[in-house]
């Protein structure tokens, strides 16, 4: 298959890790699936590639749970597009994720890094 | 939500639109970066990868799986359905007069036995019912059990007693007769009943020797009689000819707990020697513990259950059966959560008993029928399972599909039959206050206990009906459909049709012969050997307690009655008795006389001169009791055949003489009537009778019966029969004026009101049942068109066709009558004590139901066997 060949320089997305991109990637205004892609693409300067069949069910699961809302709206070039914006729990909810990537951050590089030491000792 | 997303078309729409403006939007990107138009587009369709899948992730978001298949089971079963109107307009109709028929009689035993009366509090009330050996018996206990059990329970307090009254009200010159009821001073209290006006009984009142009578009164009669007056409580009565004070009124409707009650007074039990003008000695009558004829409701006390209370009264009841070995002789009490149909008169409780199950078998019958319905339409699909299945649908797909239709049948059923049911409900209330002759305050619009009855019997209808479809499906070897066509793979299908009319007749027979012995009851009680004039006699039940105050002047009134009443136009003789006819007799004791030894049983009745010129009866032998029968002659009596002939075989019995009431009492025989429906209706002609004069032995002022015959209409003469009371007395009230024809109904009501009800399920369960052995046969026969054509052409006559068919159907009704009539041996048996004058395997009923059942068996099977015969043969040989 072709993902095969992609391996080297795309990254698979951690499980739960869109959810938490695709609300950071809707702080700075509304957008439509498209364009988040592309800004995920082009904000991880190509490496994360986030597959159509994985963004808009994740999309539709956001706003399920009423952290993002949808309009229909034209596009800058008159194309009619579903737009996704922010709400104020998923404002919230971002906050949380944020501080809990950031402790699983830290904890997984302590641990690559103890781990790294035990080898070359 | 709109119809449009219930079923997700919306939604889909959206989500296309949405994957449509991302390829869009991914071409142009490309676009923008260099790439030719084929190009960006051939690769942003690849990036996109299988749109289906990624439109079914999405969907999967909002609506799961199983709800997603089954919304489409459903739409397509829909689909299905409209595209056969004829078929699904019958079974819909057939399934929701099946629930809405069986939810109509459960919304009536939901009203008598699940809502409580007006006002009453119900939560934790127990009726307290009676064990006798081990069976159940009339609810009557004895006032003196009621104290001790008062004193020796923790469990269920407070507890009230009460015991059912007629009295006379006297207000200013008019009279009333009114139902009152003697209770414990706890009554409202334990009923949890605020009154509107005054209060409730003190305990004090209550008392044997309490000083004065105190009365509550019901919201209507404060209305009729005191035109709602403000200042009722304390306002002075007259009851029996007692001066009593008013101290409450109970609120609006409310007149009992119990249904049929129509209580307007209630006094303190304990008042009611008073009441009765009882001999002083007599007034602790009500103490004694033989005196049975109170009834009980207690509440549970708080934090005690149900089974806690038997458990303390089975222990209370063997004491006092210690203690009072005669009296309470293998009695043990039956504590039932209460319900406004109370422990209840045996026969209506078989009523409600044997409805349902009259209902259910019916609903049977139904699911029968459409059970084949659908198996026919079946065999027209099986093409299109085949097709399926081949193509890789799972099996349990299938048998779903099925199920949906089945359930969408069911649903819109169930719609159908609730309109139904609030219909048919109204109806029945309707035929029942007819029966009744009056307006019963109940209350048979269903309710969510029924929607839920109506539910459950939905949910197994459908399970029912699509069981048998469903098997066929998922035994059905799908290459022969592909390879065949339809003539070469019936066969399966017969077999399970023809179990489901067999099942169908034998209900039919079970619910037709039910119907039967109820009607034959019904025709032989209207056809009874009463010996007396049943039309053109009132009987008008007066109290005389108002105005005579002892034996004497009772039956002085009652003469002075008789002769006014006599002199109005249109009566023929007028009488009086203790007891109406049909009513049970007094008692009397064993009679003993003539050559016989022993004492033996007779019923008796006490009654006037003239009395059986009143009731029409011509004696055999000698005269009635007649105005010369008073006080200081020498006692007489009529007697029945029945007796003259025990007691003095072979002789005259004019002359004769017997003693009675232990030997005490002797009286002359001065007639003999014939063996008539004197004291009861179902072995009157059994019984031994005695008549006496009322005016040698007097009892008590109370309640009498006048006996009144009249020509012309009861509607005419009723109001002057009052006037005439009136006019000679106006402290007497009427307590009821009805013809002996509705005192005959009311004896048989139950018998009609079953037997109506069973013929209505049994006629429509007798229809289906027919029209489904009519399916089957021609069912088959269309099977068979090449084979019959074959066999005219070459040279069968008609009759040898139409003999074959009719073999074939009738083999099958028969298994059917015979499986019926084995389950009649064990169903009939239930309706026991309703029938009058037969058993449950009634001879001629059965004849009568096996006739019925044939005749319609072989019409059923004649229709398709004469068109059988009928066939052409070229035709039916171009056919396929």
């Amino acid at each position: 298959m072709a993902k095969v060949d992609l391996y080297q320089n795309r990254i698979e997305l951690l499980q739960g890790t869109l959810d938490m991109l695709i609300l950071q990637t809707l702080r700075w205004g509304t957008q439509h699936g498209y364009g988040i892609s592309q800004a995920i693409r082009a904000g991880s300067n190509e490496v994360l590639q986030v597959e159509t069949g994985s963004l808009y069910p994740a999309l539709h699961r956001l706003e399920k749970r009423g952290w993002i809302k949808s309009e229909w709206k034209t596009s800058a070039n008159k194309q009619r597009a579903k737009y996704y914006r922010l709400t104020s729990t998923g404002r919230k909810q971002l906050a949380s994720e944020q501080s809990r990537w950031t402790q699983l951050v830290a904890a997984m590089a302590a641990l690559m890094q103890s781990s790294g030491s035990e080898v070359k000792s | 939500m709109n119809w449009k997303s219930i079923f997700g078309r919306q939604r889909d729409d959206e989500i296309n639109e949405e994957i449509e403006s991302h390829l869009r939007m991914a071409i142009q990107g490309r676009v923008e970066r260099g790439e030719s138009p084929d190009e960006a587009r051939h690769n942003a369709i690849r990036e996109l990868g299988n749109t289906m899948s990624v439109k079914e992730a999405i969907r999967d978001v909002w609506v799961s799986r199983t709800t997603q298949e089954l919304v489409q089971d459903i739409r397509f079963a829909a689909r299905v359905l409209a595209k056969s109107p004829g078929f699904s307009v019958a079974a819909i109709a057939l399934i929701a007069l099946g629930i809405g028929g069986n939810a109509t009689i459960y919304s009536m035993i939901s009203a008598v036995s699940y809502k409580p009366m007006p006002s009453i509090h119900a939560d934790n009330l127990i009726s307290l019912g009676i064990m006798r050996d081990g069976r159940q018996d009339d609810p009557g206990n004895s006032y003196a059990n009621y104290v001790d059990y008062v004193a020796q329970t923790k469990t269920l307090r407070p507890m009230l007693a009460r015991g059912w009254d007629r009295f006379t009200v006297t207000l200013d010159k008019a009279s009333y007769g009114v139902l009152g009821t003697l209770v414990t001073t706890n009554y409202f209290e334990t009923l949890g009943i605020r009154l509107v006006k005054g209060r409730p009984f003190t305990e004090a009142e209550g008392r044997l020797d309490a000083s004065g009578l105190v009365a509550v009164i019901s919201h209507s009669f404060w209305q009729e009689a005191f035109q709602g007056a403000d200042d009722i409580v304390g306002r002075k009565i007259t009851l029996n000819g007692h001066p009593a004070t008013i101290v409450g009124v109970a609120p609006e409707r409310f007149h009992g707990p119990q249904v049929g009650e129509r209580n307007d007074v209630w006094v303190p039990l304990l008042s009611y020697a008073r009441i009765h003008r009882m001999e002083p000695a007599l007034h602790g009558r009500a103490l004694f513990r033989d005196s049975i004829g109170v009834e009980l409701i207690a509440r549970l006390a708080p934090g005690v259950s149900l089974s806690q209370a038997r458990a303390e009264f089975d222990t209370i009841s063997k004491r006092l059966e210690a203690a009072y070995p005669e009296a309470n002789k293998g009695m043990s009490v039956l504590l039932e959560p209460y319900s406004a149909m109370g422990p209840g008169i045996q026969r209506i409780r078989l009523f409600m008993n044997i409805m349902p199950v009259v209902a259910l078998l019916a609903l049977l019958v139904v699911c029968a029928n459409v059970a084949n319905l659908m198996l026919s339409r079946a065999v027209f699909r099986q093409r299109e399972i085949a097709v399926r299945e081949s193509l890789g649908a799972p099996r349990s797909r299938i048998l779903r599909m099925l199920m949906a239709e089945g359930l969408t049948l069911s649903l819109v059923a169930l719609v159908a039959a609730w309109v139904f049911t609030r219909w048919a409900s109204q109806g029945l209330l309707h035929l029942a206050a007819q029966d009744a002759g009056r307006a019963l305050d109940l209350d048979f619009t269903p309710d969510w206990r029924v929607a839920g009855y109506a539910l459950t019997l939905a949910v197994f209808a459908t399970l029912a009906f699509t069981i048998t479809p469903a098997i066929r499906a998922w035994r059905q070897d799908p290459l022969p459909w592909l390879k065949a066509g339809e003539q070469g793979v019936l066969r399966g299908r017969s077999r399970l049709s023809s179990a489901l009319v067999v099942a169908q007749l034998a209900l039919c027979v079970v619910l037709i012969t039910g119907a039967g012995l109820a009607y034959r009851s019904q025709y032989l009680i209207n056809n009874l050997e009463f010996h007396y004039e049943t039309d053109h006699l009132a009987l008008v039940i007066v109290g005389t307690a108002g105005s005579a105050t002892d034996p004497e002047q009772h039956v002085a009134l009652l003469e002075r009655l008789r002769e006014r009443l006599r002199a109005v136009p249109g009566v023929l003789a007028v009488s009086y008795a203790r007891r109406v006819p049909l009513r049970g007799g007094i008692p009397l004791g064993p009679v003993k006389g003539g050559a016989v030894l022993e004492p033996i049983p007779a019923d008796a009745n006490s009654v006037g001169p003239d009395f059986l010129k009143a009731l029409g009866v011509v004696p055999l032998e000698g005269r009635g009791i007649s105005e010369t029968d008073r006080v200081g002659t020498k006692r007489v009596a009529v007697v029945n055949q029945n007796l003259a002939r025990a007691l003095w075989p072979g002789l005259s019995a004019i002359g004769q003489t017997f003693t009675f009431d232990g030997g005490k009492d002797l009286a002359e025989v001065v007639g003999v009537v014939p063996n008539g429906a004197y004291t009861d209706l179902q072995e009157g002609e059994r019984r031994n009778v005695v008549f006496v004069a009322e005016r040698q032995s007097p009892a008590n002022p109370g309640e009498t019966p006048l006996h009144v015959r009249y020509a012309g209409s009861l509607d005419r003469i009723a109001p002057a029969i009052r006037a005439a009371i009136r006019e000679t007395d106006a402290r007497v009230p009427v307590f009821e004026l009805r013809g002996m024809e509705v005192e005959v109904r009311n004896q048989t009501g139950p018998v009609l009101m079953i037997a109506t009800l069973l013929s209505v399920f049994a006629i429509g369960a007798l229809v289906l049942a027919g029209i489904g052995l009519y399916a089957v046969i021609a069912f088959h026969m269309s099977r068979r068109t090449r084979d019959f054509g074959i066999r005219i052409a070459l040279g069968a006559s008609s009759g040898q066709i139409i003999k074959a068919v009719l073999k074939e159907g009738l083999v099958l009704s028969a298994i059917g009558l015979a499986a019926g009539f084995g389950l009649n041996v064990a169903g009939a048996k239930a309706l026991g004590s309703l029938l009058y004058g037969i058993t449950a395997t009634d001879a001629p009923t059965y004849l009568g139901v096996f006739t019925l059942l044939s005749t319609v068996s072989l019409v059923a099977c004649y229709l398709p066997a004469r068109r059988a015969a009928r066939i052409d043969p070229m035709q039916a040989l171009r056919q396929e």
